[in-house]
C-alpha cells in the first residue's frame, strides 16, 4: 500500500515492476511512431488537420510539435528531444528512438531480476566509452565548400525531397560562407529567410543582397534603382501625437496651432536633411538614392521624398538594419544629425517585385556582402513551412561543423564502430555492470537498424553484413541505402554532426536511466492515468 | 492625406477571442453596402483592404489574436481567405510514400454551415433565423463571421487548450513564451508589417485574459510595444470570463496574483487600460454576475458574457471611431490624468428609448450605466471624467414635437444627441467632466450575437408592454457605454493589492515554477500599491 493513498484514497499509483512497464511501453509507443521517418529513406507525414489544416513534414521536431501527447513519459520524451533540437538542430528522431531502444534492451534483463541501479551503472559506462569512440573517428573538416556540403546535404535529405535538399545544401553552404569570417562568430540571423508563394521549390535561390517583404508606399517612387546610395536609419519621420498638443502648455486655440506647426517643422527639417544629402551626393551623376528606415514614414514625407526622386522603405525589420549595414556597407544612423556621405552604403541594383497584396524589395549587387538571404519560393504555405524548417536546420548542421571544426561519419557508422567498441568494453567490466553495457550496445544498432528497415531492407541481413565489414576492415562503415551494402560514408560524402551525436549519447543515456529508476508513479487529484 | 487613423488589434487568450470575435461580428455587421454617403463610423479605422493571389479584394480586420493549439475547431489556420482548398492543389511528388494522417473533419453548426452556403451560392444569411448556439459553442470559431488575413491567426504550440499535463495559467509562462522565437520573430513581425502599411497609425487595442499566463504575454507585447512604437497610444482592455468550472482554491489565488500582475504590468506601460467582465470580481471562485435591466443572459457562458463585454467595447471605443470623432490620443488625455491609467468600463444595454431621449432622460431613476469593471459600480462613486458614448438614438428621437423650441431650458434647445446628453451628464453629476459622442447607427446585435434579451425588447431594441413578448429576436439595439476615471478603481486595485499581498509566497507554486522570483513578485505588488493610490484624492492638488 502506498503511503499516498493515506493521503488521499482516490490516488491512483503504479509500482516497481508496474511503474517500470508503464514507461517502456510510453516510451516504445512514441518511438514506434517515429520510427518510419528517420533517414532519408524514411516516409513522409502528411498531417490533415480537422479544419483542413495540412502540414507534411518528415521531421521529427515538426512532428513532435505537432502530435498531441498525453501520455507524461512520452511527453518527457518528446521534450527531451525537442530540447536537442532546440540545442543542435538536427537528431530528434535518433534521440526518441535511442531512449525507446534503451529501455526496450534494458527490459530483457530487469525481467530477469537484474537491478535497474546496475543496469544504470552500466549505462553510464557505456555512455562514458561511447563518447571515446565518437571522438576517435571524428573527421577534421575545413571551411570550404567541399567540407560542409557533405554534412548539410546530409542533414537536408532526411527532411526534404532529395533532388531540392542537394539544391538547398549548395545554397546553405554558399549563405554561409559569405558571411563567414574567420574570427568572428557565426551569427546565423546575418542570413534572411525570405519566403515568397509564388513558382515552385526549385525556384528558391540565394540572394547575394537582402531581401524585404515591404515596398515604397509612394506611386510617384521609383520601382528600380541602379547604382545606389543606401542610407539605413532608425528616425521617425512621422508627425505623431506630441506631447504638447496634449497637455496645459498652451492658452488659446492660435498658440496650439502653433506648437503644432513647430511640431511638423520639426520632422520636415529631418526629411530636407535626407534630401540635401540626396543632393548632394548624387549632383551631376545619374546615382540613385534610397532610405530604408526602420521607423515610419508619413504621406508628406514621403511625397517630399518621392519628388526628389527617392525611393523610401518604411517600418523596417529591426534587424535588417544590422544586415545592410553588412550587406551595403555604411553605417544605420540613429539621427540625421551630422550625416556624412560616408555613412551611406551602396548597392548595383534596387527592385521591387509586387504579388498580390505582398510587395517584395531586392537590394542586390553589393559590392562585398557579408549578409545574405535565402529566398524560398513554393506553391503553397506548406511547402514553404518544410522547407523553411529544413533549411533552418541546414544551417544549424553547417554551423555546427564549423564550431566544432569536425565531423562524424553518418549512415550509421558511429553506431557500428560503437556497438563493437562497447562488446569489447563489455570483456574488461567486472561484474553485472556488465549487462548494462551490452544493452547499451544493443541498443545502438537501432539507428542502422531502422535506416535498413525504411529503404526496404532485411534489418538482421544489413546488421551483420555491416558488422562483419566493420570487423574486417576495421572502417567506421554505414549503410548504403540504395544497395543495402556496406559502405564508407566518408567516400559518399554522408556526415552527421559531431556535436548532434554527442548530445544524443548524452540525454539519451540520462533519461534512460532515470526513466529506469522509477520505481512508482503516483498521481493524485486528476482524472486517470491510464488515458 | 487618408484622414483614417489606422489601429491595430491584438487579442491574446481564449475568452479574449471570445470577445474579439463578437465585437469583430459587430463590426461586420455594421457595414452598409447600399448608402452612397460615407458611414457614420470609419471601418477603415480598423479594418485593411487587400487582395489575394486570385486579384480578389478583400476587407480585413487589422487584428493578430494568439490562442492555444487546439482552440480553432473548424477554422483553418491561415483563415481560409486567402488560400484555396488545399485538396486541390497538385501536391509535390515524393520519392516514398507520405503517410496520411487526418483527423475527423469538424462538423459546421447551423450557423457555420449557412455562413458557407452564404459563400457558396451567394444567398445572404436569412435575417430572422434564430440560431441556438448557446449549447453548440465551445471554440470562438464556432460563432465568428468576419474573415480574418492569414497572418491574423497565431497558434501556440507549447501548450494545449483544457490539457491537464500543461496549463498554461501562471502570469510568468506568458512572459517567457514571449522570449520564443516564435513571438520575438514572427509575431513582431507581424506587427511591423501591419504597421508598415498603415499611413497614420495611431495606436494598438490589446484584448487580453487577465486571470491566466497570456496576461503575462500580453504585458510582454504591450511592453514591446511601448518601446518599439513609443508616441503611439495603446488601449489595453484586460478581461474575464467570472465564472470557473475547477472549484479549487490554490486556482483562485493563482488567478488574484495573475490579474494583479497583468494590471501593475499594464499600468506601467499601457497608456489606458479599462478592464471588462460581467462579474463584480472576475478573479473569484463564486464572483457575482451584474444585472442588467432587459438581459438575461447565462452566466457560465463565455459565448454569453463576452457577448456583452464586446458591445460595451463596441460603445466605449466609439469616440475613436466615428468618422468626425477624436484620435485614441484624445480620448487618453481627456481619461487620464495624474497617470490614473486604469478606467472603469459601463453599459446600459439596451438603452430603453421611450419616446424621445428627452422625455427618456428625464425619467430616468438611479446611474444610468450599469458598471461593466470588477467592484467598480455607478452608484455613488466618484468619478473624476467620463466619456460616454451613445449609439441609436437619431436626432429625430431627440425630443417630442411638442418640446418648446426658445425655451431658456438648454435641454429644450439643444439640436444634437450628444448636446442633450452631455446637459444631461452635467445636471446629474455637475462635478464629473463628461466627453460625449454620439452616432445614430444602433448596436447591431442580430445572430450570431446570443439572444440574451428580455421577451420584452422588441427586435429593433424598443422595450414592448409585457402583454406582447417578443418572439423573434433582437436585430439592433441603442445603447449607452462609457469609460469612466473613477475612485472606485482605486479601491478595486487597493482590494486585488490586498488580496494579492494575502496570499503566502509557498501558496503560489506555480509562478516560481514558471520562474518568477519571490522578490520581483512582492516588488510588483508593492508598485501596484503605488498606483492604487493615484486614485486618492488625499493627494490631489
Amino acid at each position: 500500500m502506498a503511503a499516498i493513498s493515506l493521503l488521499n484514497p482516490k490516488a491512483e499509483f503504479a509500482r516497481a515492476a508496474q511503474a517500470l512497464a508503464i514507461n517502456i511501453t510510453a516510451a516504445r509507443g512514441i518511438q514506434d511512431v517515429m520510427k518510419t521517418n528517420l533517414g532519408p529513406k524514411g516516409t513522409m507525414k502528411m498531417l490533415v488537420s480537422g479544419a483542413g489544416d495540412i502540414k507534411i513534414t518528415k521531421d521529427g521536431n515538426v512532428l513532435l510539435h505537432e502530435m498531441q501527447i498525453m501520455n507524461p513519459t512520452a511527453s518527457l520524451i518528446a521534450r527531451a528531444s525537442t530540447a536537442q533540437d532546440d540545442m543542435t538542430g538536427d537528431g530528434t528522431t535518433s534521440t526518441v528512438l535511442v531512449i525507446g531502444e534503451l529501455l526496450k534492451q534494458a527490459d530483457v534483463f530487469i525481467s530477469e531480476g537484474l537491478h535497474p541501479r546496475i543496469v544504470a551503472e552500466g549505462f553510464d559506462l557505456a555512455r562514458k566509452k561511447s563518447l571515446e569512440v565518437l571522438d576517435s573517428i571524428k573527421i577534421k573538416v575545413d571551411v570550404n565548400k567541399e567540407g560542409l556540403s557533405g554534412v548539410s546535404r546530409t542533414a537536408l535529405k532526411t527532411k526534404l525531397h532529395p533532388k531540392l535538399a542537394d539544391q538547398l545544401s549548395d545554397v546553405c553552404v554558399d549563405a554561409i560562407l559569405s558571411i563567414y569570417s574567420k574570427d568572428t562568430p557565426l551569427d546565423l540571423h546575418m542570413v534572411e529567410i525570405m519566403e515568397m508563394q509564388h513558382k515552385t521549390e526549385l525556384d528558391s535561390k540565394l540572394v547575394k543582397g537582402i531581401v524585404m517583404d515591404h515596398g515604397a508606399r509612394h506611386p510617384d517612387m521609383p520601382k528600380k534603382v541602379t547604382d545606389a546610395f543606401i542610407l539605413t536609419c532608425n528616425v521617425s519621420m512621422e508627425y505623431e501625437k506630441s506631447e504638447v498638443a496634449s497637455g496645459f502648455f498652451y492658452k488659446s486655440a492660435e498658440e496650439r496651432e502653433k506648437l503644432l506647426k513647430a511640431e511638423r517643422d520639426f520632422i520636415e527639417k529631418r526629411v530636407q536633411k535626407v534630401i540635401e544629402l540626396k543632393r548632394a551626393v548624387c549632383a551631376g551623376n545619374n546615382k540613385g538614392f534610397v532610405v530604408i528606415n526602420q521607423k515610419g514614414i508619413d504621406p508628406f514625407s514621403l511625397d517630399a521624398l518621392a519628388k526628389e526622386g527617392i525611393m523610401a522603405l518604411r517600418r523596417a525589420k529591426r534587424r535588417n538594419m544590422e544586415r545592410l549595414t553588412l550587406a551595403c556597407g555604411g553605417i544605420a544612423m540613429n539621427s540625421f544629425d551630422d550625416m556624412l556621405p560616408e555613412h551611406l552604403g551602396y548597392a548595383g541594383l534596387v527592385y521591387e517585385h509586387v504579388l498580390g497584396e505582398d510587395k517584395f524589395t531586392f537590394v542586390e549587387e553589393c559590392k562585398n556582402p557579408q549578409s545574405v538571404t535565402i529566398l524560398m519560393k513554393g506553391p503553397n504555405k506548406h511547402s514553404l513551412v518544410q522547407m523553411k524548417d529544413a533549411i533552418r536546420d541546414g544551417l544549424r548542421a553547417i554551423k555546427n561543423t564549423i564550431d566544432d571544426g569536425c565531423v562524424v561519419p553518418g549512415a550509421g557508422a558511429f553506431e557500428i564502430v560503437a556497438n563493437k567498441e562497447l562488446m569489447a568494453l563489455k570483456q574488461t567490466v567486472s561484474g553485472k555492470a556488465k549487462l548494462g553495457v551490452q544493452a547499451y550496445a544493443e541498443a545502438l544498432l537501432i539507428i542502422p537498424k531502422v535506416l535498413a528497415q525504411n529503404a526496404g531492407f532485411d534489418t538482421q541481413d544489413s546488421i551483420v553484413k555491416l558488422l562483419e565489414e566493420a570487423a574486417n576492415t576495421g572502417l567506421p562503415v554505414g549503410l548504403d541505402l540504395s544497395t543495402g551494402e556496406a559502405m564508407v560514408p566518408a567516400d559518399s560524402g554522408v556526415f552527421d554532426n559531431f556535436i548532434v551525436k554527442k548530445q544524443i549519447i548524452n540525454s539519451c543515456t540520462v533519461i534512460a536511466s532515470n526513466l529506469l529508476l522509477v520505481d512508482e508513479i503516483m498521481r493524485a487529484g486528476m482524472s486517470s492515468l491510464k488515458g | 492625406m487618408a484622414a483614417s487613423k489606422e489601429v491595430i488589434s491584438l487579442q491574446f487568450g481564449h475568452f479574449s477571442n471570445f470577445v474579439g470575435t463578437h465585437w469583430w461580428n459587430i463590426q461586420e455587421s455594421g457595414f452598409d453596402y447600399s448608402s452612397t454617403s460615407p458611414s457614420e463610423i470609419n471601418h477603415d479605422i480598423l479594418f485593411r483592404e487587400g487582395e489575394t493571389r486570385l486579384g480578389q479584394t478583400t476587407f480585413t480586420p487589422r487584428l493578430l489574436l494568439v490562442d492555444l493549439k487546439g482552440s480553432l475547431g473548424s477554422l483553418p489556420e491561415h483563415g481560409g481567405l486567402y488560400e484555396a482548398d488545399h485538396e486541390e492543389q497538385p501536391e509535390p511528388v515524393w520519392v516514398n510514400q507520405v503517410d496520411v494522417q487526418r483527423k475527423e473533419k469538424f462538423k459546421n453548426n447551423e450557423f457555420l454551415a449557412d455562413l458557407a452556403n452564404e459563400e457558396k451560392t451567394g444567398q445572404p444569411l436569412p435575417v430572422d433565423k434564430q440560431y441556438k448556439l448557446d449549447e453548440y459553442v465551445d471554440v470562438w470559431s464556432d460563432f465568428h463571421r468576419t474573415r480574418y488575413h492569414p497572418r491574423s491567426i497565431n497558434i501556440i504550440k507549447e501548450y494545449e487548450r483544457g490539457s491537464e499535463t500543461s496549463a498554461f495559467d501562471a502570469f510568468p509562462q506568458g512572459t517567457a513564451l514571449w522570449k520564443t522565437d516564435f513571438f520575438e520573430d514572427n509575431f513582431v513581425d507581424s506587427i511591423r508589417r501591419y504597421a508598415e502599411e498603415c499611413d497614420n497609425l495611431q495606436g494598438f487595442q490589446v484584448i487580453a485574459d487577465a486571470i491566466n499566463a497570456f496576461g503575462g504575454l500580453a504585458c510582454s507585447a504591450t511592453q514591446f510595444l511601448a518601446d518599439e512604437y513609443s508616441n503611439k497610444s495603446i488601449f489595453c482592455i484586460p478581461v474575464g470570463h467570472g465564472s470557473y468550472a475547477e472549484r479549487l482554491a490554490c486556482k483562485e489565488t493563482l488567478r488574484i496574483a495573475n490579474v494583479a500582475l497583468c494590471l501593475q504590468t499594464l499600468a506601467t506601460h499601457s497608456s489606458m487600460m479599462a478592464p471588462m467582465s460581467t462579474s463584480r470580481g472576475f478573479w473569484q471562485q463564486d464572483a457575482v454576475p451584474r444585472l442588467l435591466a432587459n438581459v438575461e443572459y447565462r452566466a457560465h457562458l463565455p459565448y454569453h458574457t463576452s457577448s456583452l463585454i464586446a458591445a460595451t467595447l463596441d460603445g466605449c471605443t466609439l469616440p475613436y471611431r466615428l468618422r468626425n470623432g477624436q484620435g485614441m490620443a484624445d480620448l487618453e488625455n481627456n481619461l487620464v490624468l495624474s497617470g490614473r491609467k486604469a478606467v472603469a468600463a459601463s453599459l446600459n444595454l439596451p438603452f430603453p428609448l421611450e419616446g424621445n431621449l428627452l422625455s427618456t432622460l428625464e425619467e430616468w431613476e438611479g446611474p444610468l450605466l450599469q458598471g461593466m469593471s470588477a467592484c467598480c459600480d455607478q452608484e455613488n462613486d466618484r468619478v473624476w471624467v467620463q466619456s460616454v458614448s451613445i449609439r441609436g438614438v437619431p436626432v429625430t428621437k431627440l425630443k417630442g414635437p411638442n418640446a418648446p423650441n426658445n425655451s431658456s431650458n438648454p435641454a429644450f434647445t439643444a439640436t444634437r444627441v450628444d448636446e442633450m446628453l452631455r446637459y444631461f451628464l452635467q445636471c446629474t453629476s455637475p462635478e464629473t467632466k463628461s466627453h460625449v459622442f454620439a452616432a445614430a447607427l444602433p448596436c447591431q446585435v442580430g445572430a450570431p450575437f446570443p439572444n440574451i434579451f428580455s421577451p420584452r425588447v422588441s427586435p429593433s431594441g424598443s422595450l414592448l408592454p409585457d402583454d406582447q413578448p417578443n418572439t423573434s429576436g433582437v436585430r439592433t439595439v441603442p445603447m449607452l457605454a462609457g469609460l469612466h476615471s473613477s475612485r472606485s478603481m482605486g479601491a478595486m486595485l487597493e482590494s486585488l493589492q490586498g488580496q494579492a499581498a494575502h496570499t503566502h509566497w509557498r501558496n503560489l507554486p506555480q509562478l516560481a515554477e514558471a520562474g518568477l522570483e519571490r522578490d520581483d513578485y512582492n516588488e510588483s505588488l508593492e508598485q501596484l500599491m503605488q498606483f492604487a493610490e493615484c486614485y486618492n484624492e488625499e493627494f490631489e492638488v
